[in-house]
């Protein structure tokens, strides 16, 4: 052992026994804080919310002029050659969007067959209610006036009338800011300030554009609609999946990442050549990312997601518990394991094998965002502290390493019990006891904020390319050592291993990747996508069939496969 | 202790039971509930001068007909076995996943599987004996022998004796919906039901001509007044077990801290969420099911066929007449809701037991009075035509609601139609239609022997099917002039 190692060991011991202290320094120390905490920013005073009616961002067509180009005409844009903006962005973003992202059917969908159907059966217009519309198309009233004062989305379109021209769906607005302001300042810089994109994230958050850099802004922002926002009125509930609605895929950011046809890069690709020129104390600061020979992005983005998706499944949680408290209905079935109640029943019976949360008979809770997050947990209390400051350099970086890998570990703990609380209040009594649930999802919340304020500020590499192999091995740990019964959580088991693998260069056999597709699908979407190609329609069916044929044997066979 | 056991259920009919209007209580029918006597074993009843005369099926062998061990041979009496599956290799699996180390000796499985409170404790093990059904003999045993006996009143023999008068229809299927059915004492909630306990899905008619089933007396109403009867009885007697159940279980509920179960999903529809989802096609497509989509219904079994014996109960006993089900009928709208407050539940249920009961007093004077007069001629015909009639909708082109268990409660009806009537002989053109339904509606067996306790694969396509075959039905039970 080195004398330098002995000395980082020594002084991580004393970190921990004077964790407290340090963690308060933490906070004055820390540049660039996000704050996911479960009290959100006021309308009101929030930059991203539109002031009122002239705020609004004009609709996309001003976007295309500058974003929709083709890749021929990219070389020859005024962009690309007085400003080098090629070398920032893509510029083909709006025809990505367009041709290929599934993102740009999202109001068009609400018109065909399987919609009309819903509507039929759920006795209202989904083409015009705020139920469907606040995820399908939120842009449905960009232009229109606004109601006065505070306001959220979703009231918006209830006091807003209706307008005949179809939305175009979740457009560049809808994630990347609705305000009106940062829209001329982004590419027409007032003379003599700071070139936009080097301008901090805060100030850009400031003229109301969100800073989707971030991993925990980008995964607030999808699960708002991929796992619900009660708050923003997005709610997808047992009723809709009743009539009709496919079931959402459970969430992961990086394989929605990697999903997605990608109108953007990692500031990682070659192709991007400004990043590279980033200097290295301003990568976290201004762009969320370390080098890809000291972090792995992916996996870091991986952690993120998984705490943001738990969380926001806690949130759901809390709101029907609220409302149940008040003589509301309680947990609504949409919170809960979907195959613990569908599946046919037999003896021998496949679910009394699964065992149960409390008395057997009750619904319990959906198993995949906790299997993912507790991972994740799992990983951060194993953190080697010693580890995360090798990647640092100089004695105040390797001090500043070590103390973030202390407070990853002691953030992480407790994960267990918490989740476990939760899902056993759910189970107290059918749709759950509201208060025990409302103090157990209140708890989790907090757990998951504590981790995502060390994930989400802390500008160290936390997933080194020894911990990214750790959290690949508890991964394929959790889906080969114990029976995965619920085919979404091994989805996500599967989803994130292959992602994590690849990005990694790890070899994954193409034969046995087709044996583990066998038993579930390996990407959020089965079809390809292909800039060429227009999106396929859902293979809803198929799907489905997937679903409901999911066997925890051939999967957990498969994925052994998978890692001989 | 044994005394507490046996002695709440009779307090939770007769006094905490809330009257809606104290002024004018509504009529009961006799033999609801357990009578506050004790019990005795099955044993003294089995003298062979008395019931023990040893010779199958013989008046005066009742007890020998009914016990498992006299005649083994043949059909039996599933009853005497009650006590004996609490040792199987099923019983213990749920115990264990339950938390009883012993099903034989827990109290929640010996209501039903023995008799409750049953002196000495060791009669336990003779299973489901005599004073389950007939009541607890401790007044009765020595009056029933008395030359007095058959001057008393059927009323009489119940509230001073405690015993079920199980000739009249309406007190015997009250009593077999104590735990057929369930009551406060003897439930099977959802809870012991995903341990492995089968589900409860009672219609008399089924029960009393089952194949498997070994009758210890005979019936003295000729076919078809009895089956219709039983059929209607049936109806409205389970009906009112259950509703009573859903008002135990939501002034259980009521308290915002309650720990019960609520809503109970034993009350509810089973394969409304034991389905395997994810077809193209919505099971409901084809129907114009009274429910919002996401809802399990409640009682279906129970509700689904339950108008077509009121509307024609009129007409198998004279002097009824149709009934205010009107409360009813309110309780099944606000139990549309995935999570109804449980107060209201409790209120409405309670109103809605009190019509029950109304009716149910009706049938059961008019059975006392002495039904002399045969049922009108063609009055299976009648009922199996208002059955298919009620699983269809108007214009016959969808049903009337896709649940599993409300398109079996109408085939069940039809199948005690049918057989009344006097089966293929009397009434060729029912057969194929009502057998097919039977094949539709059949839980499969699995490829590798597992046994279903639901309709896999029962979907739009077999729904399409069930459909016509209804209409078929509709069809072939129109009269001469081809009127309803």
């Amino acid at each position: 052992m080195t004398r330098f190692s002995q000395r980082v060991q020594l002084l991580a011991a004393l970190i921990l026994l004077t964790t407290t202290v340090i963690v308060s320094v933490r906070g004055g120390t820390s540049a660039n804080q996000t704050n996911p905490k479960s009290q959100p920013e006021p309308n009101n005073k929030n930059p991203l919310i539109p002031k009122g009616p002239d705020d609004l961002i004009s609709y996309s067509p001003a976007c295309v002029d500058c974003h929709g180009r083709t890749p021929d005409d990219v070389k020859n844009s005024r962009f690309t050659k007085d400003y080098r903006s090629d070398e920032f962005v893509l510029l083909t973003e709006s025809r990505t969007w367009e041709e290929s992202d599934p993102h740009s059917r999202s109001f068009k969908v609400l018109k065909e067959p399987l919609a009309r159907r819903m509507a039929e059966i759920l006795k209202y217009d989904v083409t015009k209610s705020a139920k469907c519309l606040t995820c399908h198309g939120i842009d449905k009233y960009a232009g229109l006036p606004l109601p006065e004062g505070d306001f959220d989305l979703a009231k918006r379109f209830e006091t807003v009338g209706t307008i005949d021209v179809d939305p175009p769906g979740v457009t560049c607005n809808v994630c990347h800011g609705l305000r009106k302001s940062w829209q001329s300042e982004h590419y027409n810089p007032v003379k003599g300030t700071i070139p936009w994109r080097t301008l901090a994230p805060d100030k850009k958050k400031e003229a109301g554009m969100r800073n989707l850099r971030h991993p925990v802004v980008k995964a607030q922002l999808c699960v708002s609609c991929h796992v619900g926002n009660a708050a923003e009125g997005k709610v997808v509930t047992h009723e809709m999946y009743a009539a009709g609605h496919p079931p959402l895929p459970p969430f992961e950011l990086t394989s929605y990442m990697e999903g997605e046809p990608k109108h953007w890069a990692y500031p990682t690709d070659p192709r991007l050549k400004f990043f590279a020129s980033v200097p290295a104390a301003d990568r976290w600061k201004l762009f969320h990312f370390n080098d890809a020979k000291d972090e792995s992005y992916l996996s870091r983005n991986f952690a993120v997601g998984a705490v943001v998706a738990l969380r926001a499944e806690a949130e759901l949680l809390l709101a029907d518990a609220k409302t149940a408290e008040n003589g509301g209905e309680g947990l609504d079935f949409a919170r809960f394991d979907c195959y613990a109640c569908h599946h046919d029943l037999k003896y021998p019976s496949d679910r009394q094998k699964r065992g149960y949360d409390g008395p057997p008979g009750r619904p319990t809770l959906r198993a995949a965002p906790g299997l993912i997050a507790g991972i994740v947990a799992k990983h951060g209390e194993g953190v080697e502290t010693t580890d995360l400051a090798k990647t640092a350099t100089g004695f105040h970086d390797k001090w500043i390493a070590l103390r973030e890998a202390v407070a990853l570990r002691k953030a992480a703990t407790g994960f267990h019990d918490k989740w476990l609380a939760l899902r056993k209040a759910a189970t107290a009594r059918p749709f759950g006891h509201p208060t025990k649930v409302k103090e157990a999802a209140m708890a989790v919340i907090d757990w998951c904020d504590n981790f995502l304020a060390i994930l989400g500020n802390s500008p160290s590499s936390l997933y080194t390319i020894e911990q990214a192999k750790r959290l690949r091995e508890l991964l394929a740990e959790a889906a080969t050592s114990a029976s995965i019964a619920d085919p979404e959580a091994a989805m996500l088991l599967a989803w994130g291993y292959t992602t994590l693998a690849r990005e990694a260069g790890v070899q994954l056999p193409a034969d046995r990747l087709k044996t583990l597709a066998d038993t579930v699908p390996l990407s959020v979407r089965a079809e390809p996508y292909t800039v060429e190609q227009k999106p396929a329609p859902i293979q809803f069916g198929t799907r489905m069939k997937m679903l409901s044929g999911y066997q925890a044997d051939p999967f957990r066979q498969a994925f052994e496969g998978l890692l001989k | 202790m044994i005394a507490v056991a046996w002695a709440m259920p009779g307090q939770s009919e007769s006094r905490t039971q809330p009257q809606p209007d104290a002024a004018s209580p509504s009529p009961k029918p006799y033999g609801l509930g357990q009578a506050p006597f004790a019990q005795i074993s099955s044993a003294s009843c089995a003298a062979a001068a008395c019931h023990g005369g040893g010779q199958l099926g013989a008046k005066g062998s009742e007890h020998s007909t009914w016990a498992a061990t006299v005649f083994p041979e043949g059909p039996a009496d599933s009853h005497a076995r009650a006590y004996r599956i609490l040792f199987n290799a099923e019983s213990v699996r749920m115990g264990k996943l339950l938390g009883i180390a012993a099903p034989h000796k827990e109290a929640l499985c010996l209501n039903c599987h023995s008799v409750a409170g049953v002196e000495p404790t060791a009669a336990a093990t003779e299973g489901t004996g005599c004073g389950a059904c007939h009541g607890p003999a401790e007044k009765w045993n020595a009056a029933h022998v008395q030359p007095g006996w058959h001057a008393l009143t059927n009323r009489d023999k119940w509230e001073r004796y405690g015993f079920v008068p199980t000739k009249n229809l309406t007190a015997r299927v009250l009593s077999c919906a104590g735990c057929h059915v369930g009551d406060a004492s003897r439930e099977v909630n959802h809870d012991l039901i995903a341990a492995g306990h089968p589900r409860l899905a009672f219609e008399y008619t089924r029960s009393h001509f089952s194949p498997e089933y070994r009758h210890h007396w005979k019936e003295q109403t000729p076919q078809p007044d009895f089956e219709v009867r039983a059929w209607a009885v049936g109806q409205a007697a389970t009906l009112r077990a259950a509703t009573e159940l859903l008002r135990v279980r939501a002034e259980r509920a009521i308290p915002t801290q309650s720990d019960q179960p609520w809503p109970e999903f034993a009350g509810l529809s089973c394969f409304a969420c034991h389905q395997r989802i994810g077809n193209d096609e919505l099971n409901r497509g084809n129907a114009t099911t009274p429910r919002p989509p996401g809802i399990a219904g409640w009682e279906v079994w129970s509700n689904a066929a339950v108008g077509v014996a009121a509307n024609l109960c009129s007409e198998a006993f004279p002097s009824v007449s149709t009934p205010n089900l009107a409360d009813v009928a309110r309780l099944r709208e606000l139990m549309n809701k995935r999570n109804p407050d449980p107060k209201a539940v409790a209120e409405l249920a309670s109103r809605a037991v009190a019509e029950l009961d109304t009716w149910l007093a009706d049938l059961q004077v008019a059975e006392d009075r002495g039904l002399n007069t045969r049922i009108p001629n063609d009055l299976t015909r009648k009922l199996a035509h208002a059955l298919a009639a009620n699983s269809l909708n108007p214009d016959r082109a969808k049903l009337a609601d896709h649940d599993w268990d409300a398109l079996a409660t109408n085939y069940l009806g039809l199948g005690a139609m049918y057989h009344a009537a006097g089966g293929t002989r009397a009434v060729p053109g029912w057969t194929e239609p009502i057998r097919e339904l039977s094949r539709e509606l059949k839980f499969p067996t699995g490829q590798k022997g597992e046994r279903f306790h639901s309709p896999a694969g029962f979907g739009k396509i077999e729904r399409d099917r069930v459909r016509d075959r209804f209409r078929e039905l509709f069809d072939a039970t129109v009269d001469h002039r081809g009127k309803p």
